[in-house]
């Protein structure tokens, strides 16, 4: 369970939708596998496939403080969204320095192939429905500051070229 | 193919998709209620409601019965809480088999009260799967699922209608994109079987831990209930929450009907006397003083 190096926007494999998988088999665990190894020591609360380089619809999330309940998702799609939202802050490892502030649904319905290899939906409130949500943005070739307003991002984007 | 209330979500929500409903089987109707007449099952009434024919033979184990059925033509068979075994020629008839709806994580709770099962146990989740029904017990490889959390107020009650609705829906998917869909075995670990409900198990026992007995009161509720009996009278405790105090099992804590267990207590919060209605707890008390210091049985 190696931890795989990280990309770093504005790598153009953050901007490019990763695919569905076909089905689960021992190669989409092993990454799985990796990428719960570098959740774990970024560390954060979830991570998407194409953030270390692998164009497939994976993600992992756990927003447990005790890092005891991993959740893994293959071909995530979010089912419903509630109107209620919640505006938090939100960060990524691919783009280091900088965080803003996003507004997203307070809980979703997410429909996913689970570990089993089952289509499984389950419905997420708080940290998990952001993580989850923000984690299907890097799927879909988006990055969670593509959810502000042009000048916001303008003003993130310029923020994290100074911090580097 | 289904009997009680379980299953009327089912059939209201395959009818609504647009689906033709061939035929509807029930148990027959049996002895019940006030009277003890014989009355149609929840699924027989709502198929009749819907004009849909309706057959209860009391067994599919012979050949005339399997014949009727085969005799349908049916595409698919779906069954929800049907109640009869079904033999291999019924499992084998509709050309694209029959499809089962489960409300258990599976291969968690296979059985018959997996519902009243998760609850008792103090599962954080459970939910609905749809499996392709094969010979053994809740065995067969899954087409979909979808979770939920136990809240730590659900009783089964409460946990009933919500597995219905989401096993109601997730049919209609199914069906939907039947075509797509590949079943998944069950995986081999993680297998627990939700035995019935055994009226023995539904006496309270103060001297459990309160985390235990306010489970064993939610997964009991409405049916058959978690009783206590106080003076000549049994009490079935229909609600339950989890409350601060300690003392010996079974004291009466104070004014609201906070119980001490083995550890903790239990607070009581909707009661049923027998013979007369369910009560939340101030009604309750209004008609039976359980006093602070009472001990209970």
């Amino acid at each position: 369970m190696p931890v795989r190096p990280i990309l770093r926007w504005p790598d153009k494999r953050l901007r490019t939708p990763a695919a569905d998988v076909a089905k689960i088999t021992d190669e989409v665990r092993a990454i799985w596998a990796d990428m719960v190894a570098t959740m774990d020591a970024m560390p954060g609360v979830g991570l998407a496939a194409p953030q270390i380089g692998v164009m497939l619809r994976l993600s992992v999330v756990d927003a447990t403080v005790m890092r005891d309940r991993r959740l893994l998702f293959a071909n995530p799609e979010i089912l419903a969204a509630s109107d209620e939202l919640d505006t938090s802050t939100e960060g990524s490892p691919c783009l280091p320095g900088v965080t803003a502030e996003i507004a997203r649904p307070k809980t979703v319905t997410v429909r996913f192939l689970n570990a089993d290899g089952v289509i499984d939906r389950r419905d997420f409130d708080g940290l998990e429905a952001r993580s989850i949500q923000h984690q299907i943005d890097h799927l879909a070739g988006r990055m969670y500051f593509d959810n502000l307003g042009r000048v916001k991002r303008d003003m993130l984007l310029r923020r994290a070229r100074k911090a580097r | 193919m289904g009997t009680p209330d379980f299953s009327v979500a089912a059939l209201g929500a395959l009818h609504a998709a647009g689906h033709e409903i061939v035929c509807v089987y029930t148990q027959p109707p049996r002895p019940a209620g006030r009277g003890k007449k014989d009355r149609p099952s929840p699924v027989h009434l709502r198929a009749e409601a819907m004009g849909v024919e309706v057959r209860h033979p009391v067994s599919l184990r012979n050949a005339e019965a399997q014949a009727e059925f085969a005799g349908l033509g049916a595409e698919i068979a779906v069954v929800v809480a049907y109640g009869l075994i079904l033999p291999q020629p019924i499992l084998d008839a509709p050309a694209r088999g029959c499809l089962n709806i489960h409300a258990s994580l599976l291969p968690r709770w296979r059985g018959a009260a997996p519902i009243h099962r998760a609850i008792m146990a103090g599962d954080a989740e459970t939910g609905v799967c749809i499996m392709q029904m094969e010979a053994g017990l809740d065995t067969g490889p899954v087409l979909m699922r979808a979770a939920t959390p136990i809240a730590p107020t659900d009783t089964t009650a409460v946990l009933h209608d919500r597995l219905a609705d989401m096993g109601a829906r997730l049919v209609v998917d199914v069906l939907g994109q039947i075509d797509t869909l590949t079943p998944v075995p069950q995986p081999e670990v993680g297998v627990t079987y939700a035995q019935k409900i055994d009226k023995a198990e539904a006496a309270i026992d103060w001297a459990r831990p309160a985390a235990e007995v306010d489970r064993l009161i939610r997964g009991l509720s409405p049916f058959p209930g978690a009783w206590f009996q106080q003076d000549g009278v049994r009490i079935k405790v229909l609600g339950s929450e989890l409350a601060d105090g300690a003392s010996a099992p079974g004291t009466v804590l104070d004014d609201r009907l906070t119980i001490a267990c083995g550890s903790g207590a239990v607070r009581l919060t909707r009661l049923q006397r027998a013979g007369k209605g369910a009560q939340d707890a101030d009604v309750f008390l209004r008609g039976m003083a359980l006093t602070r210091g009472t001990v209970l049985d």
